[in-house]
């Protein structure tokens, strides 16, 4: 401990953006809130996003048959649901209401009736049908599993009919021509085994990043209006309020871009996210997201000038931004609305060049525009903001305020 | 008793006095109930842009490529010449798929060979690639359906029997509860659900923040409030309680029907599980308000956790593929065992019984965090 006389000696003498540096540094070791929030729970909170999706796509959901028939047939077809990997047939069930009870509880995800006259219906040649209830209100779920059990029933169908096909004379070679004139091949393009992982984490865990690079910053910097430590604040930076605020939040940009690169790292090295664009575009817009989240959240404290309403419109802001940035339901198909509060989030821009030279592999080129507009975030919230900052820092009747 | 109901009445007094909890337990619950479904708002994605590359140029290729183009989920935009140009739209993100069509579509039909389209979808958004594989997919399937259907009318079956014998196992999916696929109906009521139990933290957790934050110096007046911790917890959660049971009902009963969420409620049994779920939430918020200082704590450490919760309950990604050691930590939030049984009751009209699992969790809870809180209530009085 310094005696005090000692450190307001040293305070008059050096002013400007490293003495705020420094009185930053103090600030942040003075309460654990900061070093939680900057550091600690972000990578928490990445922790937690891995290791929900950490197996990549969903296996052996729970589905319930309920098997009337009890043939030759049957029996083979709950064998190959039971090898789909998607599946694994839970429950064996005695009759319709056990098992559509059995979804509604949640235990399994789907139910499969072979009915009483499967077998015989099937040779006549008339009236077979598979049927199956499926659990779309829990979609993602509902719709892998009826994908796979669609699939398998479809194998075995195609099956049966080249046979009879055969049995009727025909090649096998035009049989199967016969099967289908159209074959449909298909290919997911960037993700091929649809893995959930890369598709949501890689998006999941950017937007746990903006929403503590705001709320530290609009912290960080309303506390100053809150407690009425703002004119000491502007005076240490020697009366700038951008020297102020630069000084003010270039700890936390220095803490955050360390997040950001270990985010990075952990997403396309350790979990394998493909990276087939440029490293160099991802980490710009890496660090045009902090900064541009904690320019706006400057930009949030100079309009409302109150630490709690700034941090009420700084939870508007970004706690439903993932739902805008159009990862899981797209931009396209908003309305209007919905793609105008898009367009102004960051992440969403974010997204597009993440996905782009991520996954996508796409061409440098495409990713200048919405880096632009990042960059625009940058370069105007704080021409907005600092101007109003550095009136409210002087004017004490802002502070305080609840 | 009597005690009780003072304190009852004073935390009413603490809320209705105090701007930002009002509008956190009104206006931000209010808000959210619109902002948040605008994104769904049309519930599906239809129409999604692809382009077709037609290297046959025949009339069953043009054939194909308007049944792709008259397919509800996706809509033919551009016809390039080539695969590379139609990469290149690819990439401008004017298209999200690519169907290709070969030279030699028509000629191998006419022959009776199987002929292989190829369809190229964008799976860096889930959604999009399963409406345009679904378009396309069927799409093509009803074109070839129709042709093999006429070959083999042509070798002597009549159009039911060509039907059997092309699929002689047909499959009748049948999805329930949200037979249309709306995204809406499905993400809205779980988000719903969270954003109660985060209000309802947050303010909690301000209001202690903001009694701690004036208090300090008055420790000794708290001490001298006398009645016991029980009545002191009981009667905040009081007040807490009768505010949300309004929210929950415009949350759970009215919005779903604003919104048209498909709704197949015993409101007997909702009610049961509405307690437990709001009580849990109260008691969780009156322990972790003690580790709140100033009036902002609440919200900054509260904030992030939306997200997490909203993904551990299992309704986005199946809980069977949650690490079973996160799944057991995840059931200590309300929000795990109350969303995955109000969306079971209120979704898709399952009966207290079917959730009582969930139901048993959230009385749980209820005990565990009313504990908690009381010891909390009483480390704070001997500050």
């Amino acid at each position: 401990m310094q005696p005090l006389e000692s450190k307001q000696i040293t305070e008059t003498e050096r002013v400007g953006f490293s003495a705020v540096v420094r009185r930053e540094l103090s600030r942040i070791f003075s309460r654990r809130v900061y070093i939680l929030l900057t550091l600690i729970l972000p990578l928490v909170s990445f922790g937690i996003m891995a290791a929900i999706f950490a197996s990549g796509t969903p296996r052996k959901l729970p589905i319930a048959v309920y098997d009337a028939n009890n043939s030759a047939l049957t029996h083979r077809l709950i064998r190959l649901f039971d090898a789909n990997p998607a599946l694994h047939v839970a429950y064996r069930v005695t009759d319709v209401a056990e098992g559509k009870q059995l979804i509604l509880s949640g235990r399994c995800y789907a139910l499969v009736i072979l009915k009483q006259d499967l077998e015989r219906d099937l040779s006549r040649g008339q009236g077979a049908q598979v049927i199956s209830y499926y659990d779309n209100q829990l979609m993602t779920s509902g719709s892998i599993v009826s994908r796979a059990i669609r699939d398998t029933v479809k194998s075995v169908s195609s099956e049966l009919a080249q046979r009879s096909r055969v049995q009727r004379g025909e090649m096998t070679k035009a049989a199967q021509a016969h099967a289908e004139p159209i074959k449909v091949e298909s290919r997911a393009l960037f993700n091929p085994y649809l893995n959930y992982l890369y598709f949501l984490v890689g998006a999941l865990m950017p937007t746990m990043l903006h929403i503590f690079v705001i709320i530290v910053t609009v912290y960080a910097v309303g506390i100053e209006l809150k407690e009425g430590t703002a004119r000491e604040w502007l005076r240490t930076a020697g009366g700038s309020p951008w020297l102020a605020v630069a000084g003010k939040l270039a700890p936390y940009t220095a803490g955050f871009l360390f997040v950001g690169l270990l985010m990075n790292t952990f997403l396309f090295l350790y979990l394998e996210v493909p990276l087939r664009g440029s490293v160099t575009l991802i980490a710009v817009a890496t660090t045009l997201l902090i900064l541009a989240y904690q320019a706006i959240a400057v930009l949030i404290v100079a309009l409302t000038s109150n630490l709690r309403m700034s941090l009420s419109a700084a939870a508007v802001y970004a706690a439903p931004a993932f739902a805008f940035a159009g990862i899981t339901f797209p931009v396209m198909a908003m309305p209007l609305a919905g793609k105008l509060w898009a367009g102004i989030l960051p992440i969403s821009y974010y997204l597009i060049i993440f996905l782009d030279q991520g996954m996508r592999g796409a061409p440098v080129i495409v990713s200048l525009a919405p880096l632009a507009v990042m960059l625009g975030f940058v370069v105007i919230a704080p021409l907005l903001a600092v101007p109003r900052l550095g009136k409210l820092m002087m004017d004490e009747q802002y502070w305080g305020r609840q | 008793m009597k005690e009780l109901f003072r304190i009852w009445a004073q935390e009413y007094r603490n809320i209705f006095a105090d701007k930002a909890v009002l509008l956190l337990f009104f206006g931000a619950v209010f808000f959210y109930s619109i902002f948040y479904p605008i994104p769904y708002f049309n519930e599906v994605l239809k129409k999604a842009p692809v382009a077709v590359v037609d290297l046959d140029h025949s009339s069953l290729s043009r054939k194909l490529a308007r049944m792709v183009d008259a397919h509800e989920s996706i809509r033919v935009v551009a016809k390039p010449a080539t695969q590379l140009e139609a990469e290149q739209l690819f990439f401008k993100r004017k298209i999200h798929g690519i169907l290709v069509i070969p030279h030699d579509f028509e000629r191998k039909i006419l022959r009776k060979e199987q002929a292989t389209v190829a369809a190229y979808s964008d799976a860096s958004y889930f959604l999009i690639y399963k409406q345009i594989m679904t378009g396309i997919t069927q799409a093509s399937g009803t074109l070839s359906a129709g042709i093999e259907i006429k070959r083999m009318q042509g070798s002597g079956f009549s159009e039911e029997q060509a039907k059997d014998a092309r699929d002689p196992l047909p499959l009748v999916s049948v999805a329930l509860f949200n037979p249309s696929g709306g995204y809406a109906s499905y993400v809205v009521p779980a988000v719903l659900v969270i954003i109660l139990q985060q209000t309802l933290l947050i303010g909690i957790g301000m209001l202690g923040g903001t009694a701690r934050e004036e208090n300090k110096p008055a420790v000794l007046s708290h001490k001298m409030e006398s009645g016991n911790v029980i009545s002191r917890v009981l009667g905040k959660a009081a007040a807490y309680f009768s505010i949300y049971l309004f929210n929950a009902a415009y949350y759970l009963v009215v919005l779903p029907r604003l919104y048209r969420f498909p709704q197949r409620v015993h409101p007997l049994d909702l009610a049961l599980l509405v307690i437990p779920f709001l009580l849990s939430v109260i008691f969780l918020g009156l322990a972790l308000s003690r580790l709140f200082r100033h009036r902002e704590s609440s919200m900054i450490a509260l904030l992030f956790t939306s997200l997490p919760a909203l993904f551990l309950v299992g309704f986005s990604w199946p809980k069977e593929s949650i690490p079973s050691w996160l799944r057991a930590i995840s059931y200590l939030l309300p929000s795990t065992a109350g969303i995955d049984g109000l969306l079971r009751i209120n979704q898709m009209g399952a009966t207290l019984r079917d959730v009582r699992f969930d139901w048993l969790v959230l009385w749980g809870l209820t005990a565990l965090y009313f504990l908690l809180a009381c010891l909390a209530k009483k480390m704070f009085r001997l500050d």
